[in-house]
């Protein structure tokens, strides 16, 4: 017996180090494969929503109070980001690559910072925008403002950084979604060329 | 101290003409590097693509993010190279334990320096809504800082070769 354990404490103790470490970076990957990033600025696939109204709301954009129901009968884009997130700059610089295209339609994109700005500081939507993309900025196709908290509360209500709403002419909630820099397809559906002009 | 600094600074290059004796051990280096640089390469972008890796990430890919890629990668393939070479020459453990030996060398240097656990962490606080509602805004943070923790991230890297150059040395007496 004492042999046997002899032979297995010479064998086997050199390797407690590395068995252990094996052991911890087991966990570690463990950890970082399940914490692995998989787009969870926001729900990049959301089902579609099934009959929803889009309910209004305020937002105010330019000190002035604006609300949801004014763009009734025309395609509508709720995008509310924070003005520290990189992939809402990927998205602005996304949505200038297609500006022509967009300003042949009659679809407008409504950029909110979120309320709070997701609980973190930074820039203002005007250098925001300024910094990404800045031809947004002279476009009424493109409405920049700020969240109420009512907005906030009902088009965001698990607080993503990065999410959108495409609401249809109708005014029912027709994507829901995020990142528009790796999403734009879901958006591109809705930029069609005015009719009769 | 600038001399002592040199001299430690030194054993590097030292470290790597042992490591890097054969032609084996090159194209595995070689092979290592690009797997890491392809790697790095989908990951770092990811920040712009709501933490999308993959092809999708590399079309947002940097001037910029591809020399900090670069920068990572060699030195994680350094940094295997000298593992796997002190491994071969301080331990007499069979070729199973050889390669185990020499994961355990490196790989930790290569997941505590990396961007993969303060991605994870943003994308804990993506789900978990809660932390920024507790103040706790982690994302935040870590999107203001990102310069920052890439650096720190690069400077344990460089730690990690360091260290794994000095053991390769006390081997290769």
């Amino acid at each position: 017996m004492t042999k046997t354990n002899n032979l297995l404490h010479r064998r086997f103790l050199p390797l407690g180090k590395p068995l252990l470490a094996a052991l911890a970076l087991t966990g570690l990957v463990s950890a970082t494969a399940v914490a692995a990033p998989t787009g969870k600025m926001g729900p990049t696939n959301a089902p579609t929503p099934q009959n929803v109204v889009a309910p209004n709301a305020p937002f105010t954009a330019d000190g002035k109070t604006v609300e949801l129901k004014t763009y009734v009968g025309h395609p509508l884009v709720v995008w509310q980001v924070t003005t520290w997130c990189p992939s809402c700059k990927a998205g602005l610089r996304t949505f200038a690559q297609h500006q022509a295209e967009i300003d042949k339609s009659d679809i407008t994109i409504l950029v909110l910072r979120d309320y709070k700005n997701g609980g973190y500081s930074g820039p203002s939507m005007h250098n925001f925008v300024e910094q990404a993309a800045p031809t947004l900025l002279h476009d009424s196709h493109f409405v920049i403002g700020d969240d109420t908290k009512a907005l906030f509360d009902i088009y965001n209500p698990h607080k993503f950084v990065d999410v959108y709403q495409v609401i249809a002419p109708d005014g029912h909630v027709a994507v829901v979604s995020s990142t528009p820099s790796v999403t734009f397809g879901k958006i591109e559906r809705f930029i069609k060329p005015k009719t009769g002009s | 101290m600038i001399a002592a600094f040199y001299q430690r600074a030194e054993m590097v290059p030292r470290a790597l003409q042992f490591a890097l004796g054969s032609r084996r051990a090159v194209v595995g280096t070689i092979v290592l590097f690009l797997v890491a640089l392809a790697f790095y390469a989908m990951l770092l972008p990811a920040t712009s693509t709501g933490g999308a890796v993959g092809l999708i990430s590399l079309r947002f890919l940097t001037l910029g993010q591809f020399v900090l890629a670069t920068i990572m990668a060699v030195l994680l393939a350094l940094t295997v190279a000298l593992g796997v070479y002190g491994i071969r020459q301080g331990a007499r453990v069979g070729p199973a334990g050889t390669v185990m030996g020499a994961v355990l060398a490196t790989l930790p240097a290569l997941l505590c320096c990396t961007p993969i656990l303060p991605l994870a962490i943003a994308t804990i606080a993506s789900v978990l809504p809660a932390a920024g509602q507790l103040g706790l805004p982690i994302q935040g943070f870590i999107a203001t800082h990102e310069g920052a923790i890439y650096g720190v991230a690069i400077a344990l890297m460089v730690w990690g070769l360091y260290g794994s150059a000095r053991r390769a040395l006390s081997c290769a007496c």
